[in-house]
């Protein structure tokens, strides 16, 4: 009752921590993005390049809530596989034949048996010799008798232990046959929540398309008249990227205000990139503030080209006007009109070689 | 030869590795000794006269056999009791640690129900816009399967939390078997250290009857001398 109870507490405890600590985070962006902008489908209707900017300012903050929710959900997913990790080790021994105390008793057995024999034996010999033999024999009876019962007592220890561990192995199957099925939903649940996260930019992409031109309200459509087909459907141009290669090809630019980047900052920095048969070619040209005093340059331009590949990311080889060679990866960012470009270059003597910004399409 | 040597070299190295496996081995070892030579006692001193101090010697050779087994026993078994209570606190620490994920669990269902709702509030809101701009379909089917997928979520995370109350149960249960399991040890180990003493008592009560039968056997002789 009393190990129920504390159960129970440290239970309650533990879940009242956690289930406030991780989800802080959490919590804090899904507020953040509902207070930016709590009538952006009420107001919608309204259009224009107003109602765009602000779909686009909550795509950014849906996109800061996803990755928020994705960093809980699998740190949820690690900590199952730690706890699962944790019992598998647990695994119980089994006994030794020498723990089984069979030998002992055995040996009781049989050295009592030929102990009683002799004592009978000697039973009626009024020898005074053989009654000093036939004491001892007593006394080393006796001493038998109490390890008989010792014997016992241990083997009984001994057939506890085997239960406990045959309980234990049952237990511990099930447990850990449960735990993985929550380990894997929750990995599941990781990958839902990347979809979620791509529904959610998508959504905000088609409320800045719906808010383009003029205003037209749903025709009333009778009932029973079919929806019109297309006779001559335009395929869409086939395209190996998971993503439209709009996301990636174009002219994008580092913002002039509040930009967002880690390494150098950039005064400018333009990207073009163009797409022919499944190649990406493209060049980025920046200006990198320096810190004072630097006498490095602070002007970068390099070419880069590859095939796209069937990936969210794309990463091609570049190589700089000083013959630097280099990687460079586009990240379509969490609103369609957002890219993040990560490069990195071999190092040259006041070169800058690294840096990560976020762009926006011209 | 060299086969011989290279597994006496793993069966050190697995010993170094796992300390109570070295322990394990002691004890089997030193029982099986043991129960050769009291096996082997009574022949041993069978063609030996009463007297003879071969006789004692091979009594207390067994009795040392005994002791050294016993204390074999008893170092592996405490040393698997302490085991054990790792192995206490190792499923205290899962049990705890289960607990606070599926209260992760339980929050995680409460919000994507509330989320589910806001959406459902959402699609309203876009489809009174839509009666105005119907360029908005697009993002209110969008819309829609987010709300569904709100949903999904919200019966996933109903399906954990109410997995978790099943192996909270689990681990309570694993918890107990494995206190009885070290109790159990514990209780061992104290028996070991009883019989310890009981075996000692009993060969010097063999080795009393060896003393005893010499005395009957030399008592004649002398007084025949």
């Amino acid at each position: 009752m009393r190990r129920t109870l504390l159960l129970a507490a440290v239970m309650c405890l533990s879940e009242e921590l956690f289930s406030e600590q991780p989800r802080d985070p959490v919590r804090e962006a899904y507020r953040s993005w509902r207070e930016t902008d709590p009538n952006l489908e009420r107001e919608a209707a309204a259009g224009g390049a107003a109602i765009a900017q602000r779909a686009d300012r909550m795509s950014a903050e849906a996109a800061k809530y996803a990755a928020a929710r994705k960093a809980m959900l699998q740190s949820l997913a690690q900590d199952q596989a730690k706890q699962i990790a944790r019992l598998e080790n647990a695994a119980v021994p089994a006994e030794p034949a020498a723990a089984s105390g069979e030998a002992d008793s055995q040996f009781v057995i049989s050295e009592s048996a030929k102990v009683t024999r002799t004592i009978n034996a000697f039973a009626s010999d009024p020898d005074k010799g053989i009654q000093q033999l036939r004491a001892a024999l007593e006394r080393e009876r006796e001493a038998l008798t109490a390890l008989a019962a010792g014997v016992s007592t241990r083997q009984k220890s001994v057939a506890a232990l085997k239960a406990a561990a045959n309980a234990i192995d049952t237990a511990r199957s099930q447990a850990l046959a449960e735990m993985r099925s929550m380990s894997e939903a929750a990995a599941a649940q990781v990958t839902d929540a990347s979809q979620e996260a791509e529904a959610w930019a998508e959504y905000y992409r088609k409320i800045g398309e719906g808010a383009r031109g003029d205003a037209t309200p749903i025709t009333v459509i009778p009932p029973g008249v079919p929806p019109a087909l297309v006779n001559n459907p335009v395929p869409a141009p086939p395209t190996v990227t998971p993503l439209p290669l709009a996301r990636y090809v174009g002219a994008w630019t580092f913002p002039t205000s509040n930009g967002l980047f880690h390494g150098a900052q950039p005064e400018f920095l333009d990207v073009v990139v163009f797409e022919e048969n499944g190649q990406a070619k493209g060049t980025l040209l920046a200006r990198f503030k320096l810190p004072p005093g630097s006498d490095g340059d602070p002007v970068l331009r390099f070419d880069f080209t590859g095939p796209f590949q069937a990936s969210r990311n794309q990463i091609f080889n570049l190589t700089t006007t000083d013959g630097a060679r280099g990687t460079i990866e586009l990240i379509p960012g969490a609103a369609f009109n957002l890219l993040e470009v990560n490069f990195q270059t071999e190092t040259k003597p006041g070169k800058v070689h690294q840096a990560d910004v976020v762009l926006v399409k011209k | 030869m060299r086969v011989a040597l290279l597994l006496m070299a793993m069966a050190a190295a697995e010993a170094q590795q796992d300390p109570l496996a070295a322990l394990r081995q002691a004890a089997e070892k030193t029982a099986a000794d043991w129960d050769a030579l009291a096996k082997g006692l009574d022949q041993r001193i069978a063609r030996l006269l009463p007297c003879d101090p071969a006789g004692r010697a091979a009594v207390e050779e067994v009795s040392r056999a005994s002791a050294a087994r016993l204390a074999a026993l008893s170092a592996y078994v405490k040393a698997e009791a302490l085991a054990a209570r790792d192995d206490v606190d190792a499923v205290k620490r899962v049990l705890s640690e289960q607990a606070s994920l599926g209260g992760a669990w339980a929050a995680e269902r409460a919000e994507s129900d509330q989320d589910h709702t806001a959406l459902e509030a959402r699609i309203a809101e876009l489809k009174e816009s839509m009666r105005k701009r119907s360029a908005l379909s697009g993002a209110e089917q969008v819309l829609i399967e987010l709300s569904r997928m709100a949903k999904d979520r919200t019966a996933k995370a109903d399906e954990q939390s109410g997995r978790k109350d099943k192996v909270n149960a689990l681990l309570a249960d694993l918890l107990a078997d494995y206190q009885q399991r070290q109790a159990a040890l514990e209780a061992e180990a104290a028996q070991v250290d009883q019989e310890t003493a009981r075996w000692a008592s009993y060969y010097a009560a063999r080795v009393a009857r060896a003393a005893t039968e010499c005395a009957i056997i030399a008592g004649p002789k002398r007084r025949q001398e």
